[in-house]
């Protein structure tokens, strides 16, 4: 949008004083010409508008743009050599293209009048040369010698002007030869200020610009009309067609300000110029309607916002893009490459892309690391640099000359820039986030591989017995499993563990012609901590083997429920009972029941072992812990 | 059972797989290969009948010897023999085409006891790969919803079965024959097949592959 913020509200007004000045003045001059005594505005005939032969129309248009383009210049940055020397060749325009127009407007003209017009023109036309030689020993670079050579050549054209002005008979010659002279001047300080400025991208593209727009603008009717009639020859082509050309280089002035801030000036320059355009569209559409058509007054000007609504709205964002040169920048893409910056695994990859990424979306000419960051991107030198902030391990870097030179970087580039950063720093926030998690995730196997499957294995080798060995080390594998299984970090529900422990248990018993009786509540949604877990599991596992072993049971009976915030379990058989008779045998035995005791325990829970002749019923309970719901 | 060849790199285990397989079928003759590669020559150049396959593999994934030998030998019974491989990979083998999946590190009688089963046609499921394999069914619907999804019989089968009860008890609990319950899970590994090659088909659609 429009950015006002740039010049302040008192400077706009007093910007505004020059111009009002003129326009003033020249009221004064047409007040002066047409109320004297014995006035020479003598006109017999006056043409109406709606007959005027086409000619006039296109100078009429031509001169209008190159005025309001000048002014509009002009008034946004008053004080800037460059810009007033374009504002007055707005005003050149304006009078080399209205001038002959009397001529067309009211026959007979008086010949003192004529003569007054023909001189007027003459100025308008010398003027418009003069100005664009200035403007070109100046801008973009001021040429070496400029301080001597602009007000000797501008003087001396000036001079040659009025004194060619003073013949009225060759008066009409002599304009096409002043323009013919002049435009020679304009070519060389073409080529002198494109040479001139090689090294310096930015300036360079100016040049070319600027020097493309004046010979492309004014160079037709040079070569057209000013040429031919120099050397002796009738215009190739009719002089007011000629003129149409003028509009080429005012258009190029316009592009130029969008895409290479001609002159300083930014987008908003031209945003300002449309909404201008809006409110004179508006008016001549209504007049139209209202005149032409002869609709009443409220319906003209309704449907006249309506037009201007659906044609002129579209029409203005269609051309700001399709000038601008600014594509829009692909947010889905973008957002692809940001984050495939931000995830790359290293920081010398992530600083390595995020160079690239920002090299990819501005093509700057040259990038340069900044010992100073910032905390955001900005915009510096005129907008041919723009500084971003340090960002994931790349320094803070200074981009210099967008789009390889051909563009300056402008406020929405700023914007650009800032989002991206915004961008890129949540996506490292995120990436280091998911590093802790992944280095806590590794913490917590290690964890639970040292305490479960370490301790077990331990165990394995520390028992005697080959059997015992087998199994612990079964068990170890199985524990390993589960470690991979839940991988994910989530805890292994209860229902879950005891399915698993179901279908094992179910599978070992198969072979003892034991019929299991397993009951588990539904546990949904409990989970307990690995460790409890485990515990349960290995208790669980411990008895089923003892009954498998000593028992000659013919039944088992597991039974895993909830009381209250406690899990209770107990394992029963219906075999005979251990009879602790053999020393050796009631040692090892007691091992066994210690080690399910102390796991039991160490979760403040409770144990109880019974045996008689009719069978063995080990129970317990533990607390399932609040945090563990 | 004539020809088995068993792929596994750890030599201790691949002695202890082939005792097995000579237990369980004295009359077979058995090829041993300690690797990826010497397991495809097998695959390529000698019938197989019964492949007993490793999914780790030093020199490549076991998953791809089961889509060769599949594509080579169709009738063949593929058996992944694994110990610490995760849910997820036994689905992969299985949605490869293998028939069936054990654990190493079982007793010597019980490894040899679900051999035999799988030849006899009781595929072994565990509760926690079947829990994998409901949520697999359930996420690839979506993107699958032409094929046949589970049966209503095949989730409750499923369902038992990822509760921990063994073949013998669904069969109890469905009021069914135990051949049934083993047709329903070798049906659902068939489909576990067949989505994944769809899916592999749709991914080739979607790669402008086709």
């Amino acid at each position: 949008m429009i950015k006002l913020g740039t010049i302040p509200r008192v400077s706009l007004y007093s910007k505004l004083l020059l111009p009002i000045l003129f326009v003033g003045w020249l009221g004064l001059v047409i007040i002066y010409y047409g109320v004297r005594p014995e006035p020479i505005w003598v006109a017999f005939e006056f043409q109406k508008i709606t007959t005027l032969p086409s000619p006039v129309w296109v100078m009429i248009i031509t001169g209008l743009t190159g005025f309001l383009l000048g002014s509009w210049v002009w008034i946004l940055n008053p004080k800037n050599l460059s810009t007033i020397l374009f504002g007055l060749s707005g005003i050149a325009t304006l009078a080399f293209t209205f001038s002959p127009l009397s001529f067309f407007f009211s026959t007979p003209l008086s010949p003192e009048l004529g003569v007054q017009f023909s001189r007027l023109n003459m100025y308008g036309a010398s003027l418009f040369g003069i100005v664009m030689c200035a403007l070109l020993l100046i801008y973009p670079a001021r040429l070496p010698y400029s301080h001597f050579s602009l007000p000797v050549l501008c003087g001396s054209l000036i001079i040659f002007t009025i004194w060619a002005s003073s013949d009225i008979q060759k008066i009409d010659y002599f304009v096409q030869l002043i323009t013919f002279i002049e435009m020679v001047f304009i070519i060389l300080l073409s080529v002198w200020q494109i040479l001139a400025n090689r090294g310096e991208a930015d300036k360079y593209v100016v040049a070319i610009w600027l020097s493309v727009c004046v010979i492309i603008g004014s160079g037709p009717f040079i070569a057209l009309v000013a040429m031919p009639v120099t050397f002796g020859y009738p215009p190739f082509i009719p002089p007011h067609y000629a003129f149409v050309f003028f509009n080429l280089l005012y258009i190029g002035f316009a592009i130029g300000l969008l895409r290479l801030r001609l002159f300083d000036l930014g987008s908003w320059a031209f945003q300002l110029f449309f909404h201008a355009g809006l409110v004179i569209l508006f008016i001549v559409v209504d007049l139209t309607l209202m005149s032409a058509l002869a609709i009443q007054k409220g319906v003209a000007s309704t449907l006249t916002m309506l037009a201007l609504a659906v044609i002129y709205l579209p029409v203005r964002a269609w051309l700001s893009t399709l000038l601008g040169g600014q594509k829009r920048i692909d947010e889905v893409e973008l957002f692809q490459s940001v984050v495939d910056t931000g995830l790359k695994s290293s920081g010398h990859e992530r600083a390595i892309s995020w160079i690239n990424l920002l090299r990819d979306t501005f093509k700057p000419l040259q990038m340069s690391e900044n010992k100073e960051s910032g905390k955001i991107a900005k915009l510096s030198s005129d907008g041919q640099r723009l500084s971003i902030p340090a960002a994931l391990d790349a320094p803070a870097i200074t981009l210099q000359h967008k789009h390889k030179g051909r563009a300056l970087f402008t406020a929405q580039d700023q914007k650009l820039a800032e989002h991206i950063m915004t961008l890129i720093n949540q996506v490292d926030e995120s990436r280091r986030a998911y590093d802790r998690g992944v280095s806590e995730e590794r913490v917590r196997i290690g964890q639970d591989i040292h305490d479960n499957i370490g301790a077990q294995l331990l165990q394995a080798l520390h028992s005697e017995r080959p059997t015992r060995k087998d199994e612990m080390i079964r068990e170890s594998l199985s524990d390993l499993r589960d470690v991979i299984n839940n991988s994910s970090g989530l805890k292994i529900p209860l229902s879950e563990m005891l399915a698993d422990l179901r279908a094992e248990t179910a599978e070992r018993v198969s072979d003892h012609n034991i019929e299991l009786n397993w009951s588990a509540s539904d546990f949904n949604r409990v989970e307990l901590s690995s460790q409890k877990l485990h515990a349960l599991r290995s208790v669980i596992r411990e008895a089923v083997s003892n009954v498998l072993k000593h028992a000659q049971a013919s039944h088992l009976n597991v039974h895993i429920s909830r009381k209250g915030s406690e899990i209770e379990f107990s394992v029963q058989d219906d075999g005979q009972g251990v009879s602790f008779s053999n020393n050796q045998k009631k040692a090892h035995e007691g091992q066994g029941l210690k080690n399910m005791r102390s796991r039991i325990e160490v979760l403040r829970g409770r144990f109880h072992f019974a045996s008689t002749d009719e069978g063995t019923r080990l129970s317990g309970c533990f607390d399932i812990g609040a945090d563990d719901i | 059972m004539k020809h088995v060849l068993i792929v596994e790199d750890v030599k201790e285990t691949r002695e202890w797989l082939s005792d097995c397989i000579c237990e369980a079928f004295p009359q077979s003759d058995t090829y041993k290969a300690s690797d990826f590669r010497s397991g495809l020559y097998a695959i390529r150049h000698s019938g197989v009948d019964l492949a007993i396959l490793d999914l780790g593999l030093p020199d490549g994934n076991g998953v791809d010897l089961i889509t060769e030998l599949k594509a080579k030998s169709p009738k063949a019974m593929i058996v992944v023999a694994t110990v610490m491989g995760d849910d997820q990979s036994i689905i992969s083998a299985l949605s490869a085409g293998a028939q069936g999946y054990l654990l190493k590190d079982s007793p010597r009688e019980l490894f040899i006891a679900q051999l035999q089963q799988h030849i006899l046609g009781i595929p072994a499921l565990s509760p926690s790969v079947a829990r994998r394999i409901v949520e697999h069914f359930r996420q690839t619907a979506p993107e699958l919803e032409k094929l046949d999804g589970l049966t209503a019989r095949e989730s409750e089968v499923l369902a038992l079965i990822g509760k921990g009860f063994r073949n013998k008890e669904v069969a109890e609990k469905l009021d069914v024959s135990l051949p049934t319950v083993a047709s329903h899970i070798k049906a659902i590994y068939a489909k576990l097949n067949v989505r994944n090659r769809a899916e592999a088909a749709i991914l080739a659609q979607k790669l402008g592959l086709t």
